[in-house]
């Protein structure tokens, strides 16, 4: 309990310190919402105008899309403002400064989300919440208690697979020393996840659903909202997250096992 | 019980081979060659509180990775560190609390905020006290003359500026060892001498054990009174400092700037436990053996033969010491190699 209250503690140190770089660069702050808005939207915008001009995509109507959408980029806009340096872990490999967050009675793993802050994500994200929002209105969905617990369960949950999948394929850089293009290679894969997975063929869902589970950020609870699946998903959510999670806290411990510093 | 006690510690490093030629370097991605690389071989020494220790030795030698075991960043290969009883590598935590690390060449702090926030980040790190932190924070500004800088961003900082704020972090939270790793690189002579004051002064008041490693002698010889030299991950010497210089330096050289040299391109200079290294017609170079002679009995011999103008006498610096001692270390081991 009192390591739980000194982690938070921290954290709110580390925090402070985000915001006060933040405020240091107000132009880059805005650069930098754009350019991650578009980079959402722009795999987004391809699949939005086929569907508008199919009429859907397969059984899904365009809003039930908008919605998948939405889920899937609220997910990681709050994974790009507090777990982004997942994303670092080659680099602090390889530049040894793993070495400082050795030195130091707190765990490295919490030193170093600590470093790296994108509170400029929580800006982007409300766009995505106004999506959310507008395409439950649309779809004239019943908003009731069970939904808004739903939804808070799929962000604990999602947010820990896909942030989750980062670190695994990012802690990969532990050996390989070399391993960033892997991970880039898992983020391309999640662009799949922002298509109904119904449309693919069974191999192509049932690695979104085992391999790489992204299709629990967006597809599945997406289409629990729509009532197009049954409820066994509250279940199978955290299930999945639990298994990221337990994948991702071994990778990491691994590797700081066997972290070999560099030659200085 | 020593402070820090270190008992055989080995590190091995594992090195894929690079071998030469394409199709070999294809081969070596399926089946590469190991090799195993001995860092640290079998190192043996013990460090009692408040010590100040010079932990020496060139590039390559395993001196960084012996620091890193002793931090706890790295993990034996074999052998044992106990560092005030406890093993930094399992017991990481509870050893960090105690102890301080300065990098010469990366610093810990935040680069785009006044360096004041990077120590109060440190104080939550470190859970120090509010009261401590800032009678800590106002001794460490004051000795190292960094108060105008904390509100600074550390971006907007010189060199020698942001190692004085980095070394003022390293004692915020009272460490009993502070592990200083080049503390002086990249640094102009002004700076480097300002950090030497202040560190020998926090030597002085606090009682805190120092582990410096420098390839500036120095830094050494002004902060250590102890010297330990590892060459090709062995120890090669742990002594006193003073005993050193005596002990390597038996020789010292003498130079006579003279009006007239009557022993060049004549009979030449002889007198007990001294060599010529070099004369020209108004100068003569010469080397003596302490144990067999001193300067005055030169002196008086060569102020015989004829009228000296001036004497330059000069004995050799710890540098000069380690290094002849480093190159017969080395010469050892090739012809040991060989045989």
């Amino acid at each position: 309990m009192r390591r739980l209250l000194f982690y938070v503690r921290l954290w709110k140190g580390y925090m402070r310190i985000g915001f006060l770089i933040l405020t240091q660069y107000p132009a880059d702050t805005v650069i930098w919402i754009i350019s991650m808005l578009l980079r959402e939207a722009s795999g987004f915008l391809g699949v939005v105008t086929i569907a508008a001009v199919a009429g859907g995509l397969g059984n899904w109507s365009i809003y039930e899309i908008c919605l998948m959408f939405s889920l899937c980029a609220i997910v990681e806009a709050i994974g790009q403002a507090f777990f982004d340096n997942a994303w670092g872990i080659g680099h602090q490999v390889r530049m040894g400064r793993l070495d400082v967050m050795l030195v130091r009675p707190a765990s490295p793993f919490i030193q170093l989300l600590g470093e790296c802050f994108h509170f400029q994500a929580l800006i982007s994200m409300m766009v995505y919440v106004g999506l959310l929002v507008f395409s439950v209105l649309k779809m004239n969905l019943h908003v009731s208690g069970g939904m808004l617990l739903f939804l808070a369960e799929f962000l604990v949950c999602g947010t820990m697979i896909n942030s989750g999948l980062y670190v695994i394929f990012n802690s990969l850089n532990f050996w390989l020393v070399q391993g960033n293009d892997i991970a880039v290679f898992v983020q391309t894969c999640r662009e799949f996840a922002k298509y109904p997975l119904s449309v693919f063929p069974l191999l192509f869902r049932q690695f979104f659903t085992f391999v790489l589970p992204f299709g629990f950020v967006g597809y599945y609870p997406a289409a629990y909202l729509a009532g197009k699946m049954g409820a066994s998903i509250v279940w199978q959510m955290p299930m999945a997250a639990l298994c990221v999670g337990g994948i991702a806290f071994t990778m990491w411990h691994l590797g700081v096992g066997s972290y070999n510093s560099t030659g200085t | 019980m020593s402070q820090i006690q270190v008992e055989h510690l080995v590190k091995e490093y594992k090195r894929k081979k690079n071998p030469e030629g394409l199709i070999a370097s294809a081969k070596s991605m399926f089946r590469p060659e190991i090799e195993t690389m001995q860092a640290v071989d079998n190192v043996n020494f013990a460090i009692e509180k408040g010590e100040a220790v010079g932990y020496v030795g060139p590039n390559g030698s395993g001196k960084s990775t012996t620091i890193k075991m002793l931090c706890g960043i790295l993990k034996p290969t074999t052998g044992s560190v106990r560092v005030n009883g406890l093993d930094p590598f399992h017991d990481r935590m509870k050893n960090n609390k105690n102890i301080g690390v300065v990098f010469g060449n990366r610093s810990v702090l935040w680069w785009d905020v006044p360096v004041i926030e990077s120590f109060r980040l440190f104080q939550t790190l470190y859970e120090i006290p509010e009261k401590r932190f800032k009678e800590n924070l106002e001794k460490f500004t004051e000795i190292m003359d960094i108060a105008p800088l904390l509100s600074v961003p550390e971006r907007q900082l010189s060199l020698g500026q942001k190692m004085r704020c980095n070394i003022a972090a390293a004692f915020l939270h009272d460490p009993q060892i502070v592990y200083l790793d080049e503390p002086t690189i990249g640094l102009d002579t002004e700076s480097k001498a300002s950090i030497r004051r202040c560190i020998s002064k926090i030597n002085e008041e606090e009682k805190t054990t120092f582990i410096i490693t420098s390839h500036d002698f120095q830094d050494i010889e002004s902060l250590c009174r102890r010297i330990i030299l590892i060459n090709h991950g062995k120890i090669v010497l742990d002594d006193n400092m003073q005993s050193v210089k005596q002990k390597f330096n038996q020789k010292k050289q003498i130079q006579f700037e003279m009006e007239q040299n009557p022993w060049h391109n004549g009979e030449e200079f002889i007198c007990q436990g001294v060599r010529v290294m070099g004369t020209t017609s108004h100068s003569l170079k010469l080397e003596y053996d302490l144990e067999q002679t001193d300067s005055m009995k030169i002196m008086t011999a060569v102020a015989k033969g004829s009228e000296i103008q001036d004497v330059n006498i000069s004995g050799r610096d710890i540098e000069e010491i380690i290094r002849d001692i480093i190159r017969k270390d080395n010469h050892i081991k090739r012809s040991s190699d060989v045989m």
